[in-house]
């Protein structure tokens, strides 16, 4: 059987990253290739494709059953970094794989979650029937799930993706749709901690070989995971602290906080209750990175003016997510302000 | 809640190694096909682009071409050639080549010429090999890699750049 088909070749407008190295701004520009396959090296055929930044074309050949494989990369402008951000085999041996992660968090670009929200992961296969002709081969894909701790700190520009972890693989053989629900791999723990976990996981699906197809890569997804936040108040003494004359200083420190949330301390009257909107303290507030998790510290001299009156206060340091809102740390203490005179009336005769 | 927000406390390690042990239950009647054998990722991975491409440089503008694309460099402008200069931009092809006609030539093949199971006609050969210009090879408008006819293909010729 041999079928001959035009693919279409869709480039998409990515805004292109700007860095600073040594002081020299470093831009970076998209090339597409399309290469065929089987790949022959040196001799590989390959022919840079242009498109405009947003558009499609034809493919450049018709692509048969050895099948051709459209690269997307984007290189720095000093030629010292050369990244490849999306590749797709197509030919008429090769069904059509794609991969979606569906999170909770609506902001990100990249998909993202944190340590303690599940996130899905939505499988696409099709003409995997039309081309099976009785091959167990052609009638599967391979199925892989990757794990990669991004180290203490550390994010997704720490790695090196091929060290990833094979969590595990399996074969996946339907036409449609499929979703699967997974929670944070543990291999992501930082020092055994598992709420402290920090890296990404990967799922890719790759074609089993076949006839003239070799075995590649169909379709590829991210996700990054991001540990619980943790934080605490200082300054006040959490056993029972009383304030008679200013407020003391404060110091608010938090770790791990999710990319893009924000962090604030308030305050409100009476004691610990769940979901309270306090009086935020000025100078509190703050949005960190909005590319990795973060670190938290500030120290708040004055805050006499969030305490209207006497009696007793608590105060919480808590974080705003895409997700829910988290209680980092609270104190509770009482305001007493009452001015006491003291003395006796005597007359001297 | 908080403004119809979840509100909570700092989840512990015991707290989620709980949620996922219930989690883990939920999800072991999922049919699947487990599979062995070589990871696909870790082999025939892709290469750098930069690795598999020329570069071309003048007057403060670079491109990539795909190695053995050019098929003719004049002398005088091996300079040109895989010399990119610091502060250059970067461009795609078809920008450097409006920029660069006046020494950038291109001679369209077909893909069966590009790919060595036809020989380019000596003619076509003799006319970018007597030009000035520096010849690159496209197939529709694309720079296109060139084998060497099928009868040479044993190692790479020698127009191929460093």
């Amino acid at each position: 059987m041999k079928i001959s088909h035009i693919v279409s070749i869709f480039a998409v407008c990515l805004v292109s990253p700007v860095t600073q190295v040594q002081g020299q701004v470093v831009t970076y520009t998209n090339f597409i290739r399309q290469v065929q396959l089987p790949e022959n090296p040196p001799f590989t055929t390959e022919i840079a494709v242009n498109v405009d930044p947003v558009g499609n074309m034809d493919s450049k050949w018709a692509v048969n059953e050895t099948g051709a494989r459209f690269e997307l990369h984007t290189v720095s402008s000093d030629l010292t970094d050369s990244i490849l951000l999306d590749s797709r085999n197509v030919g008429s041996f090769y069904p059509v794989a794609e991969i979606t992660i569906v999170t909770q968090d609506p902001d990100s670009f990249v998909p993202r979650t944190r340590v303690d929200i599940p996130f899905e992961v939505v499988v696409e296969l099709e003409g995997l029937a039309e081309i099976a002709a009785g091959s167990d081969a052609a009638a599967h894909v391979r199925f892989y799930h990757h794990a990669q701790a991004y180290g203490p700190g550390g994010s997704n520009e720490d790695i090196d993706p091929d060290n990833a972890t094979l969590v595990s693989q399996e074969l996946k053989g339907f036409e449609g749709t499929e979703t699967v629900v997974y929670t944070p791999s543990p291999l992501l723990a930082e020092s055994g901690s598992i709420s402290k976990s920090r890296g990404e996981e990967r799922f890719s699906i790759y074609s089993l070989e076949y006839y003239k197809a070799p075995v590649a890569r169909l379709a590829s997804a991210t996700v990054q995971i991001w540990p619980e936040a943790d934080g605490t108040i200082s300054g006040i003494s959490k056993n029972g602290a009383v304030i008679e004359f200013t407020t003391p200083p404060i110091t608010l420190a938090a770790n791990d906080l999710y990319p893009g949330s924000k962090v604030q301390a308030q305050v409100y009257k009476g004691v610990k209750r769940d979901g309270v909107v306090g009086t935020v303290i000025p100078g509190s507030g703050f949005t960190g990175s909005d590319t990795k998790a973060w670190d938290f510290l500030e120290t708040i001299e004055k805050w006499d003016s969030v305490i209207s009156e006497n009696g007793t206060w608590t105060m919480e340091l808590i974080t705003i997510t895409p997700f829910d809102v988290v209680r980092l740390d609270y104190v509770t203490f009482d305001v007493d302000r009452t001015i006491s005179v003291r003395g006796n009336v005597t007359t001297i005769e | 809640m908080r403004n119809g927000v979840v509100f909570r406390d700092v989840i512990t390690d015991e707290e989620l190694v709980e949620r996922n042990r219930k989690a883990a239950l939920e999800k072991q009647n999922r049919k699947f096909i487990p599979a062995e054998g070589e990871d696909a990722t870790k082999v025939n991975k892709v290469k750098s682009l930069l690795e598999r491409s020329d570069v071309i440089s003048f007057n403060g503008y670079t491109t990539l071409v795909p190695k053995r694309s050019i098929i003719h460099i004049p002398d005088g402008y091996q300079q040109r050639i895989n010399n990119h200069k610091k502060g250059s931009k970067l461009v795609g092809w078809l920008e450097f080549l409006r920029l660069n006609r006046g020494w950038v030539s291109t001679v369209e093949l077909t893909f069966a010429q590009a790919k060595g199971e036809e020989e380019i006609p000596p003619n076509l050969k003799e006319s970018f090999q007597t030009g000035g210009n520096l010849v690159v090879a496209v197939f529709q408008a694309g720079p296109i890699t060139v084998a060497p006819p099928k009868s040479e293909a044993s190692e790479p010729s020698e127009t191929e750049t460093p």
